[in-house]
């Protein structure tokens, strides 16, 4: 998979990369009440999800997950809430607080607080985190590590 | 002097379902099952029998049957009558289940979008039964509460539909929320039996309405099922029962990195840090790195870091994630052994950063890491 200078998000133990295709071979992986389930918080119920209809996880045979995303039209001129490293955290109203990585936005001229949108996304939710918009695209789902008493897990929250 | 506007139907039925989440009626188990075979005769069109488990454990079973069964009859388009009652459920369970996934309903049938017009899912947020829901939610016997249908929120079928004046459907889905004022918690259909479970005995909640208990089980439901839980997290009955069994030994024997956090919570952060002997190396805006020396073994790194979406009181949840003493990018946990030993081998050692240890939990190096967006 091809990741260069492609972007990576993180949302808790959840890190996505965005690749420039998919593997072949990958098994489509069914919703659970019409979610994917990237992530599911085992202490505290609380998954990684995407909703989007045309979107889509896929698991190789180790159980590496990749996703298409396929998201919806997010179009306006949005209130910039925070500035962080790489990214914006924009009021999209109806839809909520989003973060929005810099190059997908642009930030208004003479309005220094409003922010435009215009393009797909789909949005991972968290009911502790922020929504991400990531573009279409193909990615894959790196998982967390972490290194314990000489063993190395998965991180599991 | 002015009257005070008499509250409209819809209003009414409003109240109702916020009355009833608050989960403190009594159980009528008489009305709950006149309510149920009520809602059979309009839904499923056939008498149905009414029996309520025991306990959770015989729920549980019954759910899991009832599940395996509605694949069965899927299977078997010869029992027609059977299949057109289960393609009928199926498809008004489906509607339920992905209105409550998606939340807003934006893609739910147009009673769903009714109540989703409302807006009253924050004001919903704050009732206990969305907290019992997450205790429902951490359940992980899937496979039985998929084929289980949640009064709560089945209930708002019929408020939905008030708020469409689709009278035909708000009666056929009123007596749910009935059986749900009556006790009911939620039930699953085998066969010619509705399978009930009567309301969670216990239910507490702490100030941002999440399950949270400091002396004792947050959440108890027909006798068998007891969870404890620390501001939503679930956790092992002895954080909550026995915090003063809590040492720096057992907090980094911990796997779980939720678990963990509310171990250093309770045994306290500054002492925590004190204790382990776990000092400050490297600071940045990915977080803090700290090293813990120990006598003839590698020193034990942790990175502490903080999410950078902040809780409602504003505060940030932070974790410390262990890593390996040299900073290796580190392999997927879920490799066998030898490879893992393998792989971890050809990493070159990193200098010891905050950003270097973040990133060698995603198997990267410092210069690799760099999120669009992280929270």
């Amino acid at each position: 998979m091809k990741t260069d200078n492609l972007p990576h998000y993180r949302q808790g133990d959840v890190l996505l990369q965005r690749v420039a295709s998919l593997p072949k071979g990958l098994t489509k992986v069914p919703r659970v009440d019409g979610k994917i389930i990237v992530a599911l918080g085992s202490s505290n119920g609380n998954p990684h999800y995407f909703e989007g209809k045309g979107s889509e996880m896929l698991r190789d045979a180790d159980g590496a997950q990749s996703l298409v995303l396929v998201g919806k039209r997010i179009s306006g001129r949005f209130q910039i809430e925070e500035r962080r490293r790489n990214w914006l955290v924009l009021d999209c109203v109806a839809l909520g607080l989003i973060a929005f990585h810099k190059s997908d936005v642009s930030e208004s001229k003479g309005q220094p607080e409003l922010a435009d949108v215009s393009g797909r996304f789909e949005l991972l939710k968290h009911a502790e985190h922020t929504a991400h918009a990531y573009p279409d695209g193909t990615y894959s789902h790196v998982p967390q590590r972490g290194f314990n008493r000489g063993e190395i897990r998965r991180v599991q929250d | 002097m002015s009257k005070t506007k008499a509250p409209t139907p819809l209003e009414q039925l409003l109240e109702r379902h916020k009355i009833a989440c608050d989960l403190k009626q009594t159980v009528d188990r008489e009305k709950i099952a006149e309510c149920l075979q009520r809602w059979a005769g309009r839904i499923i069109k056939e008498p149905m029998k009414i029996a309520f488990s025991a306990n959770f454990a015989a729920y549980q079973k019954d759910a899991r049957a009832a599940r395996a069964a509605r694949a069965a009859w899927d299977a078997r388009a010869a029992r027609a009558a059977r299949a057109a009652w289960d393609a009928r459920a199926a498809r008004a369970a489906r509607a339920a289940w992905a209105a409550r996934a998606a939340r807003a309903a934006r893609d739910a049938r147009a009673a769903w979008d009714a109540w989703a017009a409302w807006d009253a899912r924050d004001a919903r947020d704050a009732w206990d039964a969305r907290a019992a829901w997450d205790a429902w939610a951490a359940w992980d016997a899937r496979d039985a509460r998929d084929a289980s249908w949640e009064c709560s929120w089945i209930s708002i079928t019929s408020i939905g539909a008030l708020a469409r004046s689709d009278e035909k459907t708000m009666q056929d889905w009123l007596p749910i929320l009935e059986a749900f004022e009556a006790g009911a918690f939620c039930f699953c259909i085998k066969d010619d039996w509705i399978h009930v479970a009567t309301l969670p005995t216990r239910v507490l909640v702490g100030g941002e309405r999440r399950l949270h208990c400091e002396d004792g089980p947050a959440f108890e439901w027909l006798g068998d099922f007891v969870e404890y839980y620390w501001h939503g997290v679930r956790v092992p009955e002895a954080v909550i029962l026995r915090p003063t069994d809590i040492t720096v030994e057992v907090i980094e024997a911990e796997d779980n990195a939720e678990v963990r956090r509310v171990m250093v919570e309770r045994f306290g952060q500054e002492r925590y840090v004190r204790e382990s002997g776990a000092e400050e190396v490297h600071r940045d805006d990915f977080g803090i790195l700290r090293c813990k020396i120990q006598k003839g073994d590698d020193p034990i790194l942790m990175v502490q870091v903080a999410n950078s979406t902040a809780e409602k009181d504003g505060s940030s949840k932070e974790y410390f994630l262990p890593v390996h003493h040299e900073l290796r990018p580190l392999p997927p946990g879920d490799w066998p052994t030898e490879k893992k030993r393998a792989w971890l081998d050809k990493q070159k050692p990193q200098e010891l950063t905050a950003r270097n240890a973040v990133a060698s939990t995603w198997g990267r190096r410092g210069e690799d890491y760099d999120p669009a967006i992280e929270t």
